[in-house]
């Protein structure tokens, strides 16, 4: 087989495991899939980021 | 610090093993697009058929590697919003710009030129070929540009502004982005280190021939371009890296004290040119730094500040702090960015419930703070040192290599011009086992860059354990070994490819 047959072959066949299987069953996109809105995306991000925060108190600043 | 270690671990390993994979492929993609166009050169200039079937033939190399490895980055970007979601939304902003100029500008213009190229032989003019190799060499190199700007911008974050809002970075000034010194010192050193490579892997083909006494000629015009082209961009390598040695005394000083296992800071501070850490010594403690080493006095304070008198702190100096020095301890950055938190979080609070004095407090304390907010999910000032004996061995092992590439090419370069390299057995073995070598160093070049950054996924602002998804460790322990599948087989696919075309040889193109 020629060489240029073989490397069309391999793309075809990586492009397929890689897009049709292991992106599709493995990777969703987690905040896009989760939450309809960039607002809740945010609100969701914003939780994490504070979510073991010290507790609020003025006299700190 | 969030989710399970055993999570942020298997994410961290997974992002690694697809990173130095994709980065087998992309070096020789870089560097290998310029000799086949300095080669089409020769040949349009000279009308010599000979260049010609030298061109083909590692033009065929090229497209091997070019195919196999097309696409295996893309892997990264899956991983950025399932394993990283929330790093991803944060940074949202500042990626977007970068990576949408590379996808739109960079990949259509190599990838359209690169079917020219190949399959346009005799379908296009001479000219509008050399022409298309150019711009497939510029083409590929613009796309590593656009992600080095955004690596560069995760290792010295500039140009942008944190939106308390979004919980967002947004880009304040492209400009700053863009020419972030970080980035374009990175930009530089990774692409001249990618030209090092395919000079490299040019040579020591060549020199397989010579072995073979098979296709001398070719060999020996192959081996006149490629360590000519490796001498000039190892020296520019040199450059580059002294650049991005500096760039890292500024903007990420603990990497550097890792990166040469220096735990007390000084002035004058050396160089280890050769030495074995002591693994038993921890932070803070008396213990020696190493075993044994043999050191060259001021090198540090020059590659770091080009001062050779310059101080240069050490790990100990940065997590305890140095009052002498103006460095603030770990503890005192941790201090400040739990308050950060804290502020973000009133802030956030105030806001729903319309208070909004409050808020405004609660900003302008954020923001008094925000510097050091990733301190702030720290647990102690140690996390915030990398891992140091990869660091450094990862380091020393590329600037040694680095140092026998570049009298390979001068000897090479020599022996090639005096016509009498195919005498020289030793340096044709040699040239053939420095392939690998090539790669090792490539590989360690990048431990250096990211292992020496860590804890953060964006210098001082978010560790990784922060930007990690919490997403179930047995999948990204599943997607793991089936990445390692996947790019071994193709990693052996382009080894056997590649070593069916090079027995074939440049007659049979």
């Amino acid at each position: 087989m020629r060489v240029g047959k073989t490397l069309w072959i391999l793309i075809a066949i990586k492009l397929f495991v890689m897009f049709a299987i292991i992106k599709w069953l493995f990777f969703p996109n987690i905040l896009k899939d989760n939450f309809e809105s960039d607002e809740a995306r945010s609100e969701y991000v914003l939780q994490h980021l504070t979510k073991d925060k010290q507790e609020w108190n003025t006299a700190n600043y | 610090m969030e989710h399970s270690e055993l999570l942020v671990d298997w994410s961290r390993a997974q992002f690694a093993l697809t990173a130095l994979y994709h980065w087998l492929f992309v070096p020789l993609t870089l560097g290998l697009t310029f000799i086949v166009a300095i080669m089409e050169t020769i040949y349009v200039k000279t009308g010599d058929p000979k260049w010609k079937t030298t061109t083909k033939y590692w033009m065929g190399l090229l497209a091997i590697n070019f195919a196999i490895g097309l696409a295996t980055g893309i892997i990264m970007e899956f991983e950025f919003g399932t394993n990283w979601s929330n790093y991803s939304w944060i940074v949202g902003d500042i990626f977007g710009a970068p990576l949408a100029i590379e996808g739109l500008m960079a990949f259509f213009m190599e990838s359209t030129f690169f079917a020219v190229m190949f399959f346009g032989w005799n379908k296009v003019s001479k000219k509008m070929h050399l022409l298309s190799t150019w711009l497939v060499a510029i083409g590929s190199n613009l796309s590593a540009l656009w992600i080095l700007v955004a690596n560069g911008w995760m290792q010295h974050p500039v140009g942008m502004h944190f939106n308390p809002d979004t919980a967002r970075n947004e880009m304040e000034n492209f400009w700053e982005v863009f020419l972030n010194p970080n980035a374009v010192s990175k930009f530089l050193h990774t692409i001249s280190s990618g030209y090092v490579l395919a000079s490299l892997f040019v040579i020591g083909i060549s020199a397989w021939y010579l072995l073979k006494k098979r296709d001398t000629q070719f060999a020996r015009r192959s081996i006149i371009v490629a360590s000519s082209f490796g001498l000039i961009t190892s020296i520019f390598l040199l450059t580059t890296g002294d650049e991005s040695a500096h760039q890292v005394a500024l903007n990420q000083p603990m990497k550097l004290a890792a990166m040469e296992g220096l735990y007390e800071g000084e002035k004058r501070a050396g160089i280890v040119a050769f030495g074995v850490l002591n693994e038993a010594k921890e932070i803070g403690d008396d213990a020696e730094e190493f075993l044994f080493s043999f050191e060259i006095p001021g090198a540090l304070s020059f590659l770091g500040y080009h001062d050779l008198n310059a101080f240069v702190p050490g790990i100990n100096d940065i997590v305890y702090g140095n009052k002498k020095h103006n460095i603030i301890s770990v503890e005192e950055k941790m201090k400040q960015g739990k308050l950060a938190v804290a502020a973000l979080s009133e802030y956030k609070t105030a806001k729903k419930n319309h208070d909004m004095p409050r808020a405004q407090k609660a900003l302008e304390a954020f923001e008094a703070n925000q510097k050091y907010m990733g301190y702030g999910y720290l647990n102690d000032p140690k996390d915030a040192v990398p891992d140091v004996s990869l660091s450094f061995y990862s380091f020393h092992t590329m600037v040694g290599l680095g140092t026998w590439f570049l009298v390979l090419f001068i000897i090479s370069l020599y022996y090639s011009m005096t016509n009498e390299m195919h005498n020289k057995k030793w340096l044709l073995y040699a040239a053939l086992f420095t392939i690998p070598m090539g790669y090792v160093a490539q590989e360690a070049g990048w431990i250096v860059a990211e292992v020496g950054r860590q804890p953060w996924a964006i210098q001082d602002l978010l560790p990784v354990g922060m930007a990690a998804s919490n997403v179930a460790s047995t999948s990204v322990m599943i997607t793991f070994w089936l990445f390692a599948i996947l790019f071994t087989g193709l990693l052996i696919a382009e080894v056997k490819i590649m070593l069916k075309q090079i027995k074939i040889g440049p007659e049979g193109h």
